[in-house]
């Protein structure tokens, strides 16, 4: 009986989260895809103070603005580039007096008028503390279209949670989905929106299905800087495991030299295994190897002898599935990375 | 002087005239290639560059790199099929698949002997730590590992088209230390008798961390180079061993600098030819045994180098503040190179002459990565 009250309880929220959406702008396709603005997103979001800069990648070209949560609009000056690709890349400038902390969505009106607006894309802190937190979860597989799916609920639950925690952003490592379709990801970002704190995803083997992992989030190989440390989101798909044929490479290289200044780099994807691509292992773990990865995909925690990627320097993170009630809160600080006990919202 | 002049002016006259005929020439032959939408639908595509008919191999799924066998007739690359990555051999002469028997679920990297009679590649169950090299011998359909037991797991195993190569790396020093057991007169026989694989072995240091070295290995003989050509090898990461096309030298990279540079051991001893702080890896040589081509980040992006290995010098093939360039394929002439980019936001192939400025799109697909130049056809 209380299960149920439980599950109306979510079910309201998410009506109301849903309302909160709409009125937000949210803009993506009526599929879930992202519209006009590919980057940042809800799910690839930027965090930074004001007076610092991010990027933006569009379709089109247009005025960029601000929308904080009481909807007042903010313009922003934004310098294009000129177009290389099938997409244009901008520079954005966080100036403006009427931007505190807090979480921001982007808008852009395109000179041909047209409108796309990313919710919790912006996060705006006015400073970054030497000590923080964040959250690990992983293998979420929402695996039907309804809001009252098990799998959707215990989500749902644990951003509740992790709504009231001290974490300062949530990483999501993969299997978000359980066989990428459409209704599953809508599902997923219904769920994702209510999150109160920035959420950074990466791909699972499970969200593959052609490239709707791109057009949900763009991207599946990033980085961002977290005050002092770096973090590095890659792509660890099924059966080749980060090839080396492709991109990310290029990527890797170049975003591990870009936070070789940082005080910790994170690895976050979602599984690593011996026959990962040994140029993508000799870019992480070896030349200039990170200092943690965190990942999924095993639905159970690390062995002590999994403590360590093979190479030696790299301490390795694995959380259970979320599916099962998991997550984890980790402090980040002088001393390195420090685990909290892992959470089950199940009572497992 | 007057006499001079005349066969000057001709001379000039025959320089020009030869570069536009030379600008005006088109590359030749087939390549082979990785083309879909990503890693999970990559299938082997061959176009034909006079023509650009082009040809989809349609066995199994998750198609690995593309190998030419040297005499042309012959692809080999790993697929995936009921539960494992196998290797195939596609014959372009009679379009027909060879899937080859394994022992091992994950067979992956083929590499042709010179002869296109044997494929060597790496086997195993797990990965990393326990990759066997494998030689198959194509006519008898037999397939062996390599190496003895002393090699705990190998990578990217290539062959030596001669033998010459220890007689003339030793000829650098004075005395050369093999690896203990390792019996020399019974590698020689069973390297004239089949062949002998350069790989990376992976093995675990005292500290309990991987690390690689070079080895050399025959049917049953196994030894790391040895250490008075490779310096401090154990304390550095080796990868991508080449050959030389006439196997008288080996061209590598390794983290011995401080970060990834090309090295080049030849009848001199051991040099780093590529030598820039920043990483410079995958080196590529060229089919007449002049150049090597190799990726660098020493101008932002990632971009197409080659250099002269017998004197380290290095001028760039394709580099662009706009895009990257990776993966150079050499024609058979070594004029030519075919190459991954990504000026239109997905990787693309595209041909360059070495010479020249010009740069000719060749796919405009999906996604086109691995090229391989097809040898010409004996």
């Amino acid at each position: 009986m209380r299960f149920r009250w439980h599950k109306e309880y979510i079910l309201i929220f998410l009506m109301i989260g849903l309302l909160v959406s709409f009125f937000n702008g949210y803009a993506r396709h009526e599929d879930g895809t992202l519209g006009i603005i590919k980057l940042p997103n809800e799910g690839c979001p930027v965090i930074l103070s004001p007076g610092q800069t991010f990027n933006i990648v569009a379709e089109q070209k247009g005025t960029i603005f601000l929308i904080d949560n009481e909807k007042n609009i903010i313009p922003l000056n934004v310098q294009w580039e000129e177009k290389k690709t099938e997409i244009y890349k901008g520079s954005v400038i966080l100036m403006g007096e009427d931007i505190k902390a807090g979480s921001y969505s982007i808008q852009i009106i395109t000179e041909g008028g047209a409108k796309d607006v990313n919710p919790r894309s912006i996060w705006v802190q006015n400073e970054f503390r030497e000590y923080y937190t964040f959250a690990h979860i992983s293998d979420i597989h929402i695996r039907s279209d309804s809001l009252q799916d098990e799998n959707a609920i215990t989500f749902q639950t644990i951003i509740e949670k992790l709504n009231q925690s001290d974490a300062q952003f949530i990483l999501l490592t993969g299997d978000l989905t359980h066989e990428a379709k459409t209704e599953q990801w809508q599902v997923f970002l219904n769920i994702l929106n209510q999150a109160r704190k920035p959420t950074f995803v990466c791909a699972g083997n499970h969200d593959r299905n052609e490239d709707n992992y791109e057009k949900m989030f763009y991207t599946s190989t990033y980085a961002f800087r977290y005050g002092k440390d770096g973090y590095i989101i890659f792509d660890t798909r099924e059966y080749r495991t980060a090839d080396s044929w492709g991109e990310q490479d290029t990527l890797l290289y170049r975003y591990r030299r870009e936070l070789k200044s940082s005080r910790w780099t994170f690895g976050i994807t979602h599984r690593y295994e011996f026959t990962m691509g040994i140029r993508s292992q000799i870019i992480l773990f070896v030349d200039d190897p990170i200092d943690f990865i965190l990942y999924g995909h095993t639905h159970r925690e690390n062995t002590r002898e999994e403590s360590v990627i093979p190479w030696g320097k790299t301490r390795v993170y694995v959380v259970p599935a979320e599916k099962d009630g998991f997550y984890r809160i980790f402090d980040v600080g002088e001393g390195g990375l420090f685990p909290r006990p892992i959470q089950n919202v199940k009572g497992k | 002087m007057k006499k001079v002049f005349p066969v000057l002016f001709l001379f000039s006259f025959y320089i020009i005239n030869s570069y536009r005929v030379f600008s005006d020439e088109n590359p030749e032959g087939h390549i082979a290639y990785l083309c879909g939408l990503d890693i999970d639908t990559y299938r082997v595509h061959t176009i034909e560059l006079e023509t650009n008919v082009e040809k989809e191999l349609t066995i199994g799924t998750h198609h690995g790199a593309p190998v030419w066998s040297p005499d042309g007739k012959k692809i080999a690359f790993s697929s995936k099929m009921e539960g494992g990555l196998y290797i195939v051999i596609w014959d372009s002469v009679t379009d027909k698949y060879k899937v080859l028997k394994h022992q091992y679920s994950w067979n992956d990297t083929p590499s042709w002997s010179a002869d296109s009679k044997y494929i060597s590649y790496i086997s195993c169950e797990k990965g990393l730590t326990d990759q066997k090299a494998v030689v198959y011998d194509i006519e008898h359909e037999k397939e062996e590992f390599w190496g003895g037991e002393k090699i705990p797991s190998v990578i990217n195993p290539v062959w030596f088209p001669k033998l010459d190569i220890l007689n003339a790396m030793s000829a650098t020093v004075s005395q050369v230390t093999y690896t203990e057991g390792f019996d020399i007169n019974k590698f020689f026989e069973e390297g004239y008798s089949i062949g002998v694989l350069i790989g990376v072995a992976v093995f675990q240091s005292a500290e309990k961390m991987l690390t690689t070295e070079l080895v050399l290995f025959s049917k049953t003989q196994a030894t790391p180079l040895p250490k008075e050509l490779m310096l401090e090898s154990a304390r550095f990461e080796e990868l991508n061993p080449q050959v030389s096309p006439k196997g008288s030298s080996l061209v590598f990279e390794t983290n011995e600098a401080g970060n990834r540079e090309i090295y080049y051991l030849g009848r001199r001893g051991i040099s780093n030819i590529s030598n820039h702080h920043l990483a410079d890896w995958n080196p590529v040589w060229s089919p007449n045994g002049e150049w090597v081509a190799f990726e660098s980040f020493r101008h932002g992006r990632r971009g197409i180098y080659r250099v002269f290995p017998e004197t380290a010098r290095v001028f760039p093939l394709v580099v662009s503040g706009d895009y990257d360039a990776w993966s150079p394929a050499w024609s058979p002439d070594s004029q030519w190179i075919c190459f991954v980019a990504n000026p239109s936001g997905k990787p693309q192939l595209y041909l360059k002459h070495i010479e020249e400025d010009k740069i000719i799109p060749l796919t405009e697909k999906s996604v086109s990565v691995a090229p391989c130049w097809r040898p010409k056809t004996k």
